[in-house]
């Protein structure tokens, strides 16, 4: 099964809340660009010394991610942000190729 | 050198565990993919801060950073016999053990894209002084990742 992965560093721990809807608009807009045989996996690092905002490294396979899919990904998650209340400005977006994931 | 990180809950394994399971992966790692030196990083986390699609994962993430590519039939017998190290070290059936294969270091990649110049330099000293201990003292590489 193909997997995209998400590695959220932000500078405190996010609130528990904050990490499951967080963690939900990012498995739904990869479903939707990747479509529901994609699995996604989302881990949550924090670390005292950041620049003050959350950066989300999206990592998975060089081959799916083409420029037009990143753009309407970025574009789902930004939207959803700002239905949930949150601001998007201080989100920002890193692609991470790799070349495979599985689980077994 | 090949890189290898492993994404645990922090309490499900105890030190002797961590050095045994350290002990079969590197094993296996040289004996299946003849690669003489590699590197194994524990990242320990709190349960709830791994998800997948269902929601809240207590899965175990290994991340290999190979620089060479690996074939897939290796791959296929190195994860088998991981397997079943794993599970007799664990005295537990794990079916969710999840293997991602890098050719670049996804996590030094996406830490240093984030952490200002204190906190690289604090990173850099952290990471030498945690090499050099496992080195001279022969322990584990592990982080606490929150």
């Amino acid at each position: 099964m193909k997997m995209t992965r998400f590695i959220i560093i932000s500078k405190t721990t996010l609130k528990q809340e904050l990490k499951f809807q967080l963690s939900r608009i990012l498995v739904d807009a990869s479903s939707t660009v990747f479509g529901e045989q994609n699995d996604s996996m989302i881990e949550f690092f924090s670390k005292k010394r950041l620049r003050d905002h959350v950066e989300i490294s999206v990592v998975c396979d060089s081959r799916l991610m083409t420029e037009s899919k990143y753009d309407k990904f970025t574009k789902i998650i930004s939207n959803k942000l700002s239905e949930n209340n949150y601001k998007s400005d201080i989100i920002s977006f890193k692609l991470l190729n790799q070349e495979k994931i599985t689980r077994i | 050198m090949d890189t290898i990180y492993i994404n645990i809950i922090k309490s499900e394994f105890t030190p002797a565990q961590i050095r045994s399971l350290e002990a079969v992966l590197k094993h296996h790692y040289k004996t299946i993919f003849r690669t003489t030196r590699v590197k194994v990083i524990w990242l320990l986390r709190s349960k709830l801060d791994l998800y997948d699609t269902h929601g809240v994962s207590e899965a175990i993430l290994i991340s290999f950073c190979v620089p060479h590519k690996i074939s897939k039939e290796k791959q296929i017998i190195f994860l088998k016999y991981l397997r079943e190290d794993w599970n007799v070290i664990k005295n537990k059936v794990s079916n969710n053990i999840i293997i991602s294969i890098t050719h670049t270091d996804i996590y030094i990649n996406a830490k240093k894209a984030t952490l200002n110049l204190y906190g690289n330099f604090n990173f850099e000293i952290k990471r030498l002084f945690k090499s050099l201990k496992s080195f001279f003292f022969k322990s584990y590489i592990a982080y606490n990742i929150n």
